[in-house]
């Protein structure tokens, strides 16, 4: 049974396994961190938030201070989240279900998709 | 003196007594629904009392509380112009009854006249101060009320109650603990002498606030013993207990239809008040068996600058994205904390020691709107609550501050209101977020007209409007914030201040691909020729933040870039200061983001046409901005190959960057890299 | 003899009302929104008929009509207006867009503005696209710091224009300080398109629509009235013509929500919105000055909404703070009437997530599907299913037994939707929620009254509205009010209350004058400052009146002024004692007024004069007292109030005692001197009167029935 996380992700129940909502792409153990089965690119904010001056504040986050990761399905390209992370900054897990409390929940809990 | 313990056990209700439960079956059909109502609209009279009676213009701005509680301090309903206060209150009526009640020296009676602005008290920083009073019904304790209102003025070492240069709470001016002022409803005019005294920048001020405050709890106590008196003090015991029920069983059905499991969030603060560097605030909400977790330990350790906080003041600003998106339809009650915990690790900026400067504390609390909005709205996707799905605002939550005489002769001293009311909403799941949407404290408020502050400042608006490129990207973008720009009229000079922050390292709060909000720096124009040029009717002058610090303008003078937390600046007549907001985050892949939306913001000016083709891969007639289809979906593919060719997996991405570091100098106060656990020693005079 | 006709054309209802030489009659027609006149002579038709003449005929009489109607505003909420530019201070093209930044919170419910997830803006009148920024500043004194900038102003024209704009708004900073750059913009515009094939475009300067500080309010103001204009236009060409076939040539007048009146055309469409309600309002004022009640609360009970108005000390000088129309918030004198979800069709429903609790309104049925009872379709229990179950409504009599109410489907509805889910039975589901729709009209009562100051007790409700006599005894106990007068014509109270509104119009203008200076304390001198000011808002009353017809020699007036203690946010509308200034002791006489003011509406201790006193703004009334005759005494003719009992019908008052057979009278039957305790019912057409136990009713000289809930209070008023 699949049930829906985010925007982008799925979560198949019955293999414990995180899928990509548009392409099917497995993206690892529905008990760890889906981080880990994306591509991941680190980019400078700058590439995104255009600097308008130069100096110390520009309008763009400092680069020094600040990357921007992105967490891309191998499968379909599509972003499925971003993190804003100081360099060598961990990377957040921000999404850690409980599985077994979730396989015991009756399935009226399901929202519409 | 300060009890931490206290102050985390406050918020939650306590155990009811077996008489309340009795008390609360026994409401007959209708009596619920009638008496609540009846509650609600005393509360309603105190506050028109309080604003009626008051002269601050906060007071009329409606950032106030009337509230009334349990006889054992336990929040029943409130009528509120910011969240924050749902959880105020009871700390000092607790401590009150705690400490004082049984001590011959001070004890609780009926007309009794209470009062605190200390923050260690359950407050939120001391501009907040409140009156409370006990009410009595047959002899018996039956309720307390609160009246609450932000005032401008503490006595501080900077006018205006937010001390961006307090090293130490010794900055900060007046600081009361719970303390009775008035017995037998009467005021004593010793100790209104003493407040005077402390807050001589604006006395009279300070004397008919404390009036209307008081005059605001005794309208309550007065309708309270009336309906008591009418219907029973059973009754009214039942009505609160059910009432408090009602929050609590509702919190709880919501948050047991929520997946069980840990969603976390990480977010950066740039600057201590005092000097830049790099902290982090982190958030672990966990949701078990229909208790949520709210904890904060991650979190840097506190400073010497003025951006730290205490823990209610973390717990307050929980309440404000609890009440404002979760709960929105829940009445405002304690029941709302029955089943929630809320952990802020003591030693960090959230906590800090009560020696430190914490009157710049809503800044800092307001760190929680985007680590609640993104971590809160992971836990809703899956639900019926996804339409309550928001990443919520920026951190910076605050505006800049002016000080001096203005063109009439008089002093005056004020939060510019217009940037305090001008930050961008995140993106919804199925639409936009809202392009300067309000103050994310208490968004019902006004931003001022030009033409308001014109009046009554010595102030010439160059520009006041909508800031493109400053909202989060995505399919569904975040708001933008404001671009604000302030010439110095018709005075010598005018002083300035202010601490929004995040000027380095946005507050990111997109969700699932949507990216953050931009950063918003500081800018001046020294020695500027403003007057000269506009009266030679100059066509170019500077018609945004970007021109102005830019100087793509024919406007002469020194330009200086800064960060947005700056200590006091004076200004000469003529020069420029920009108090510019944050916009907020964005919601899914900006890849497919309709174009046709994209053009359409282009159209408006909120995003720049660089955007629209390096972020949003959108190809258009540069002249008519019609969408080139074919061509964007080409480029739109190209991003793709780009992402795919750039991206590596995981675990090369993460060898490689769990070698790297920032700057030391940025990490100063940071803590221990990477866990943020304290490594420095505070040194407070 | 001469008639007067009322007309208040409502969304379902078109409401008519006449005075003819000394005898009155009223009656209701369907509207017809495709064209208004339709629904109009119709009504005005079946007011003849009552009369026993023929419509030509009583036009042929009537010297006066008058008129409102909320329509134009259905097309401002529709987006039905036309395309328009907006011209602006260039670095400040977003204001309307910004909106304060809160304006998503405008116009919309409380339980809405709680939930900001689900908060928008809303879709502008005038797109960013459609905007743009002038080169010129003005300051606030009115000083030119930026002179205009015409070759830029022209390129930018030509990009409104090749859009094809239908109207252009212009609004500067300051204009209504300085108007020179507005009025500069106009001339360019009027001679650029003088020969173009879109014919005129008509241009609207926010310094002669509305000269009050703040541009958010002024501009918005601006273009609601340009964006309403071409609408309201049309709509009364269309009712000038039906009135003119039925050989009506004299004055059309229209009420405005400032309490005054004007023609048609002298007209801004803002004005307009809420009329009815306001004529309730000063009608209500007319009715207590007959009556000797100084202290009024006029309730109307329709079917979506409960309005209130409140009259006090013969006065209804509140006026609404902040007023916004539809999501829109502008400055203008509009007096105060509040409006709140609680109506004939509001939904009763229990909410499970809250612990059962059961909730009335703000939802509503509408008329469409309405009520269960009414068989179109609704499953909802409604207010109207619980009074037909309780037995206060005949099945057969409603809407003149146009709509036959169906027991059986209020009963079911209420069954499934209430009293299953709390478990109890459907009569007494009904009687709870009745007493808790009731407790909330009674709360909002207090409110107005208490919050402002007042005690509830001193003061006389009039029901109106075809629910509000039938809840009317439930709301005044609620609100621990003793007495309530119904009047015949409660069904078309609003259109009889424009019968009592003069010819009034009001101009403002935002003028800032410090009255003492904070500082030095020094009273103002510059007399011909203030006298300008007031000379050239009469001079504008005199254009209107003489345009009009009348002569503006016979016109009166009383001036207002908007004033403050320094450093305050919001100001004190004053009634000032002088309508000019020679002198210190006119100042004195000024500041005495605001003091006295100030200090009943809000406190004694507020005031700080030391802060300074300015006055921000002129408020200027210009009336022409209009002929009201009184209206007609029948004479006692000594029956007794069972000449007009048409029978009886079983009604729940308690749950305890259960039904109880319940006298019913014929409305139409009822005669001065009848007097009756309650439980009773009144049954008529358009409405049923719902006189509770410990009530008593009384009909008075002019077929008032008068409510009294404490039989000291029951008087016959003569």
């Amino acid at each position: 049974m699949r049930r829906r996380i985010t925007e982008y992700l799925e979560l198949e129940l019955d293999t414990e396994r995180w899928h990509c909502v548009r392409c099917g792409r497995d993206l690892g153990d529905a008990r760890g961190n889906y981080k880990h089965g994306c591509l991941v690119w680190e980019r400078d904010p700058r590439d995104i938030h255009r600097p308008v001056v130069e100096g110390t504040y520009t309008f763009a986050p400092d680069p020094e201070w600040c990357r921007v990761l992105e967490f891309i399905c191998p499968g379909c390209a599509g972003l499925v989240e971003v993190e804003y992370l100081p360099p060598g900054h961990p990377v957040t897990h921000d999404i850690e279900l409980d599985i077994d409390a979730l396989k015991a929940a009756p399935p009226s809990a399901e929202a519409a998709q | 003196m300060f009890n931490a313990e206290m102050v985390t056990r406050a918020m939650a209700p306590e155990e009811p007594t077996e008489e309340e439960m009795r008390d609360a079956d026994a409401l007959g059909p209708g009596d619920y629904e009638i008496y609540s109502e009846n509650v609600n609209l005393m509360l309603q009279e105190g506050k028109e009392v309080m604003t009626k009676m008051g002269i601050s213009s906060m007071l009329h701005s409606g950032d106030t509380l009337v509230a009334v509680y349990t006889a054992r301090g336990d929040l029943v309903s409130a009528v509120l112009g910011t969240y924050l206060h749902s959880v105020t209150g009871q700390v000092p009526i607790k401590f009150v009854r705690e400490r004082f009640a049984d001590d011959p020296s001070v004890g609780v009676s009926e007309g009794d006249i209470y009062y605190c602005n200390e923050a260690l008290y359950g407050g939120i920083h001391n501009p907040d101060q409140f009156a409370f009073m006990p009410v009595f019904a047959d002899g018996e304790l039956l309720a307390w009320v609160v009246s609450g209102a932000h005032q401008s003025e503490t006595g501080g070492s900077e006018p205006g109650g937010e001390v961006t240069q307090a090293h130490t709470r010794h900055d900060e001016g007046m600081k009361l603990t719970p303390i009775k002022i008035g017995e037998r409803y009467r005021l004593k005019n010793d100790l209104l002498l003493m407040m005077e005294n402390f807050i001589s920048r604006a006395p009279r001020m300070q004397v008919t606030d404390v009036k209307a405050r008081v005059a605001a709890c005794d309208r309550v106590r007065i309708r309270l013993q009336e309906l008591a008196a009418r219907r029973g003090s059973s009754l009214v015991r039942g009505l609160f207990r059910r009432m408090i029920q009602q929050t609590s069983a509702g919190v709880r059905a919501r948050i047991e239809s929520w997946p069980d499991g840990v969603y976390r969030h990480n977010v950066f603060m740039d600057t201590t008040g005092h000097e830049d560097g790099l902290l982090r605030a982190s958030v672990a909400v966990t949701v078990r068996a229909g208790r949520l977790t709210l904890d904060f330990d991650g979190t840097s350790p506190e400073h010497e600058g003025s951006y730290n906080a205490f823990t209610n003041v973390i717990r307050g600003h929980c309440a404000v994205n609890l009440y404002q998106f979760p709960f929105h339809d829940f009445p405002i009650s304690s029941g709302m904390f029955d089943h929630i915990d809320i952990n802020v690790p003591h030693g960090s900026f959230f906590d800090a020691d009560p020696e430190a400067a914490i009157s710049c504390s809503p800044l800092v609390g307001a760190m929680v709107f985007p680590l609640l909005g993104v971590a809160l709205s992971k836990a809703m996707y899956p639900t019926e609550q996804r339409d309550l799905v928001c990443g919520f605002t920026a951190s910076s939550a605050s505006a800049v501050m002016v000080a001096g005489t203005n063109q009439h002769g008089v002093r005056v001293t004020d939060f510019m209101g217009y940037p305090l009311n001008a930050y961008g909403l995140a993106a919804r799941s199925d639409r936009d977020g809202i392009d300067v949407w309000g103050f994310p404290h208490g968004p019902w408020g006004k931003a001022p007209d030009v033409e308001d502050i014109e009046s009554e400042f010595p102030l010439l608006h160059v520009y006041q409007k909508q800031q493109r490129d400053t909202c989060g990207y995505g399919r569904y973008r975040g708001g933008v914030g404001a671009a604000v720009g302030y010439a110095v009229y018709r005075t010598s000079h005018l002083a300035f201040t202010s601490s929004q922050k995040e000027s380095r390292f946005p507050a990111h709060n997109g969700l699932f691909g949507g990216y953050s909000m931009t950063v918003v720096p500081g800018i001046r124009v020294l020695g500027a020729d403003l007057l000269e040029l506009m009266a030679q009717g100059e066509p170019n002058l500077p018609t945004d933040d970007y021109a102005l610090a830019g100087g793509d303008s024919a406007l002469g003078g020194e330009i200086i870039v800064e960060h947005q937390t700056r200590g006091i600046r004076i200004l000469r007549e003529g020069e420029v200061l920009a108090a510019s907001t944050q916009g907020s985050g964005g919601y899914g892949d900006v890849l497919e983001r309709d174009p046709e939306a994209v053009v359409a913001d282009l159209r408006a000016d909120l995003i720049s046409a660089w955007t629209a083709r390096e972020v949003f891969a959108v190809v258009h007639d540069p002249e008519t901005l019609l969408v080139d289809e074919p061509a964007t979906a080409r480029l739109r593919d190209e991003h793709r190959a780009r992402r795919l060719a750039n991206a590596r997996p995981y675990g090369e991405f993460i060898e490689e960057w769990e070698r790297r570091r920032p700057p030391e100098a940025v990490l100063k106060y940071f803590g221990e890299w990477p866990s943020a656990r304290p490594n420095r020693v505070v040194v407070r005079i | 003899m001469s008639a007067s006709i009322e007309i208040d054309i409502g969304g379902t209802f078109t409401d008519c009302y006449v005075r003819a030489g000394a005898r009155e009659t009223w009656c209701k027609a369907r509207t017809t929104p495709f064209d208004l006149s339709q629904g109009m002579t119709r009504a005005i038709g079946d007011a003849a008929a009552r009369l026993g003449c023929s419509a030509e005929e009583l036009l042929a009489e009537t010297a006066i009509i008058r008129y409102s109607t909320t329509l134009a505003m259905n097309k401002l909420i529709e987006r039905k207006g036309p395309r328009l530019g907006l011209i602006t201070t260039e670095g400040f093209e977003d204001t309307v867009l910004v909106g304060r930044a809160s304006q998503w919170s405008d116009g919309i419910p409380f339980k809405e503005q709680r939930n900001i997830a689900g908060a928008d803006k809303p879709e502008p009148l005038i797109p960013r696209t459609l905007t743009v920024g002038v080169k010129e500043r003005v300051d606030y004194r009115g000083e030119i710091l930026r002179p205009l900038d015409e070759s830029h102003l022209l390129a930018q024209l030509d990009r409104l224009v090749d859009a094809g704009v239908r109207g252009i708004v212009v609004s500067l900073l300051w204009s209504f300080m300085n108007p020179s750059h507005e009025q500069r913009i106009r001339e360019l515009i009027e001679h650029e398109y003088n020969e173009t094939y879109l014919g005129s475009v008509p241009v609207f300067l926010s310094s002669e629509v509305s000269p009050r500080k703040f541009e958010y309010t002024r501009t918005m103001m601006t273009i609601l009235n340009a964006y309403l204009h071409q609408s309201m236009y049309e709509e009364l060409i269309g009712i000038g013509q039906g009135l003119r076939r039925g050989g009506y040539r004299k004055p059309l007048m229209m009420v405005h929500n400032t309490g005054g009146m004007a023609s048609v055309f002298r007209s801004a469409a803002v004005h307009t919105y809420n009329g009815g309600p306001v004529a309730g309002l000063i009608g209500s004022a007319a009715l207590g000055r007959s009556y000797g009640h100084t202290n009024v609360v006029v309730t109307d009970m329709g079917g979506t909404s409960f309005d209130i108005a409140m009259v006090v000390e013969g006065s209804t000088r509140f006026y609404q703070f902040a007023p916004t129309i539809d999501r829109w918030t502008i400055d203008a004198t509009i007096l105060d009437t509040r409006s709140i979800g609680s109506g004939g069709g509001s939904i009763a429903s229990v909410d499970p997530l809250l612990g059962n609790r059961l909730d009335v309104g703000p939802e509503s049925a509408g008329s469409i599907p309405g009520p269960a009872a009414y068989d179109q379709g609704g499953r909802s229990p409604t207010v109207t299913d619980a009074d037909l179950v309780l037995g206060y409504l005949s099945p057969e009599r409603f809407h003149g037994g146009q709509l036959r109410l169906n027991v059986r489907r209020a009963e079911r509805a209420i069954r499934d939707g209430v009293a299953g889910r709390l478990g109890m039975e459907v009569p007494e589901a009904a009687l709870l929620i009745k007493r808790i729709i009731d407790a909330k009209m009674g709360a909002e009562i207090y409110k107005q009254t208490v919050l402002k100051g007042y005690d509830p007790r001193d003061f006389v409700i009039f029901a109106a509205g075809g629910a509000g006599p039938v809840h009317c005894c439930g709301y005044a106990e609620a609100a621990g009010m003793g007495t309530v007068v119904i009047f015949p014509f409660s069904s078309t109270f609003c259109a009889y209350g424009s019968s009592t509104m003069d010819v009034m119009h009001v101009y403002e203008r935002s003028r800032r004058l410090s009255l003492l200076t904070a500082v030095s304390r020094r009273w103002f001198d510059r007399y011909e400052a203030f006298n300008d000011v007031v000379a050239g808002l009469k001079a504008l009353a005199h254009r209107d009146f003489a345009g009009e017809g009348f002569d503006p020699d016979r016109v009166s007036y009383a001036l207002e002024l908007d004033m403050k203690f320094g450093g305050q946010l919001n100001v004190k509308r004053v009634a000032s004692p002088v309508l000019s200034v020679g002198s210190q002791a006119d100042m004195e006489a000024i500041y005495a007024a605001f003091e006295r003011e100030f200090s009943e509406a809000y406190s004694p201790l507020g005031l700080h004069p030391e802060a300074g006193v300015e006055i921000e703004a002129f408020i200027l009334k210009a009336t022409l007292p209009q002929p009201v005759a009184e209206r007609p005494r029948i004479e006692r003719d000594g029956s007794d109030a069972e000449a007009a009992r048409s029978g009886e019908r079983l009604a729940l008052f308690d749950a305890e005692a259960g039904l109880v057979p319940t006298p019913v009278y014929e409305m139409g039957s009822l005669r001065p001197g009848h007097r009756f305790d309650g439980p009773a019912l009144i049954d008529s057409d358009d409405t049923t009167v719902v006189v509770s136990p410990g009530w008593s009713c009384a009909i008075d000289e002019r077929s008032g029935m008068v409510l009294a809930h404490d039989p000291e209070a029951s008087r016959v008023q003569r």
